[in-house]
């Protein structure tokens, strides 16, 4: 607890409170944008943090995943479009509490339910980033071997209805990062005699392709946005409704925390399993869907505590749960901090500084965006052919400033299409990114096992209980797809 | 067999044929001037051969299974052309420099997707472009110059 307080002192600094403002106002701006949600945002933002300092960069980066997330709410309450795949379940209600003419209270509570959330996301993340840590200090080459393959088998099964294709492009991305020089031994793989290509793929252009050109040129098909009012009017819910929104949010908490601990584990599922529950419990479920609080409290609950929860694999385990924990593992690797036990141990203060920026930047978000709300409704509103040259060119921009190289800005259009394409043939991309992350943990660990020797294997019965939690990966990704598909909306 | 499924499976087993082959290549070729290439080319095989299985297990569970109507895609020509734009204006950029080839892009994009007039075009390009770049030479970003103009 002394610990927490002195890193939220510590995030209460002039400069750390600067960048968490700032992340929260820019990530608030990008998010509200269609068809860029938190993964595009901190895709495209990511290259112009890496000016800051590590502390400065994480704060910046979780700020504006939080905003760009609150951002995409605003978009679903407002004009029915959900700024990312998890804010749909908001528009089923969000949405029409907007056409009654109370968008106000939707947008409040969707606030207020956030930063419920994320506070206790951030308590939580207080008692089990450590405790974790101290496990993981245990681990050997075996463990970590079988620690990755369970988050890919579990990142295969949960982001997409598909175990099989998941698992293609899990196999596909750890393939891609090869390209490039063998760490261990030098030896070029996958170069095919091309001097450009022994520099291999940064992972930075590949996100900002897969995840930011590719949804302009998704956004190229669709209509520009409208809102629904031209007022917001009164903000705030009644006492009735905010004990019940808060309750909702409190169920929804307690229902996505323990699942975005899992890697892979998709937001949109969080959301729609906190929603469902909402819908079963209740007296009136015939009434979700026309604009009651509960459908709008209970989804943005879920997805702000599953985000806090995926920081626990990633600062405990240096285990990235999603694109985004990818994103900041390689930011946090270029500083040479590497996530994991260790961080805990080494770079204490800079653990704690972070875990307390994440209560400062939810009461920035509170405070930040109820009284911006309207700005964020005229900008959910800009034209396409306005708005998608922009972002393309700050897509170029951040993959050019990588290394200053015209080869990624290439990789960056190059997977723009492939993720537009992938995306439309009913393929997920989340695998591949994070096979790309852990691929090298994957192959570092492997190799050691069998210079050792492949009975290490046997005798370490870590490594056999993360064989079975992918069974049961498996087998809950199966139970759950088929829950999903047999409940309508 | 759908003909979606059919690319899907050629690509797949193309990238791992490539990897099969470079993988042999380590091991056959590289391992006696560096040992270690033995397992730095096993590991790329065994990545290789697991593709290739689910790309087979991918063809026997999806070959009967239509896949997306690509002529029946609304907006597809929209993408098409925003994308060629788009790889246009970078395969021109090294030569335009950066801001004429943004405000190629805005032009571009302006006129094919929307229907302001030229002057609302012209407006909008030139604080677009003219802007970012004062941003990021603001922020000391180092970006293609091209042959024409000196700035950003």
């Amino acid at each position: 607890m002394e610990q927490l307080l002195g890193g939220i002192l510590s995030a209460l600094t002039p400069q750390n409170l600067a960048y968490a403002f700032g992340g929260c106002l820019i990530g608030t701006l990008v998010g509200v944008l269609p068809g860029l949600g938190p993964v595009s945002a901190v895709a495209i933002l990511f290259p112009f943090t890496t000016y800051l300092p590590p502390t400065g960069l994480v704060i910046a980066l979780a700020s504006i995943y939080y905003g760009a997330m609150y951002g995409g709410s605003t978009t679903s309450i407002l004009v029915n479009v959900p700024g990312e795949v998890a804010s749909v379940v908001t528009c089923l209600d969000g949405y029409q509490m907007t056409r009654q003419g109370r968008p106000g209270p939707a947008l409040a509570i969707a606030a207020i339910a956030s930063f419920m959330a994320g506070i206790v996301g951030a308590v939580l993340i207080t008692f089990l980033g450590p405790s974790v840590a101290r496990l993981a200090l245990t681990f050997g080459p075996a463990e970590y071997l079988g620690l990755g393959l369970f988050s890919l088998t579990a990142i295969a099964g949960l982001s997409g209805r598909s175990l099989l294709r998941g698992a293609i492009v899990a196999v596909v991305g750890m393939l891609l990062v090869l390209v490039g020089l063998d760490e261990s031994s030098s030896v070029p793989r996958l170069t095919f005699g091309k001097a450009t290509l022994l520099q291999g793929f940064d992972i930075v252009p590949v996100m900002i392709g897969l995840f930011g050109v590719a949804e302009m040129l998704r956004l190229l098909q669709e209509k520009s946005a409208e809102l629904a009012v031209d007022k917001l009017g009164k903000l705030m819910p009644s006492w009735r409704e905010l004990r019940v929104g808060l309750a909702a949010g409190a169920r929804g908490t307690a229902i996505a925390f323990p699942l975005g601990l899992l890697p892979g584990m998709l937001p949109s599922v969080t959301t729609f399993l906190a929603y469902s529950f909402e819908r079963q419990r209740s007296k009136y479920p015939e009434k979700f869907g026309t604009g009651v609080i509960e459908g709008v409290a209970a989804p943005e609950a879920a997805n702000n505590a599953a985000a806090m929860a995926n920081l626990v694999p990633l600062l405990a385990l240096g285990v990235p749960t999603g694109p985004t924990m990818a994103l900041i593992l390689a930011a946090l690797t270029v500083y040479g901090l590497i996530p994991g036990p260790l961080l805990f141990i080494q770079h204490a203060q800079f653990v704690w500084t972070v875990i307390g920026s994440f209560f400062v930047a939810n009461v920035i978000l509170l405070v930040l965006n109820l009284p911006l709300v309207g700005l964020w409704a005229r900008l959910a509103t800009i034209p396409t052919p306005i708005m998608a040259p922009a972002v393309l060119v700050f897509c170029l921009v951040g993959a050019f400033s990588i290394r200053n190289s015209m080869f990624d800005v290439w990789v960056c259009v190059i997977f723009g299409a492939v993720g537009w394409a992938a995306t439309k043939a009913g393929w997920p991309l989340a695998p591949m990114v994070l096979a790309y992350v852990l691929g090298p943990m994957i192959e570092r660990s492997a190799r050691q096992v069998a210079e050792i020797s492949m009975t290490l294997l046997l005798v370490r019965p870590l490594f056999w209980v993360f064989i079975g939690m992918s069974a049961m990966a498996i087998w809950f990704t199966r139970r759950l797809w088929m829950e999903v598909g047999e409940k309508q909306l | 067999m759908a003909r979606q499924t059919a690319v899907e499976v050629g690509v797949l087993l193309t990238v791992a044929t490539a990897a099969l082959w470079d993988g042999g290549r380590l091991i056959l070729l590289e391992r006696r001037s560096q040992p270690q290439a033995l397992e730095a080319g096993g590991y790329e095989i065994l990545l290789a051969s697991l593709l290739a299985c689910l790309a087979v297990l991918f063809w026997r569970r999806e070959r009967l299974r239509p896949g997306v109507d690509w002529k029946a895609e609304h907006g597809l020509r929209k993408v098409l052309v925003g994308f060629t734009t788009l790889a246009g204006c970078v395969a021109a950029m090294p030569y335009l420099g950066y801001l004429l080839s943004t405000a190629v892009l805005f032009v571009a994009y302006l006129r094919m997707f929307s229907s302001y007039r030229w002057l609302s075009i012209l407006a909008i390009t030139v604080v677009a472009s003219v802007g970012s770049a004062w941003l990021w030479a603001a922020v000391d970003l180092l970006l293609p110059q091209g042959i024409f103009l000196p700035w950003p």
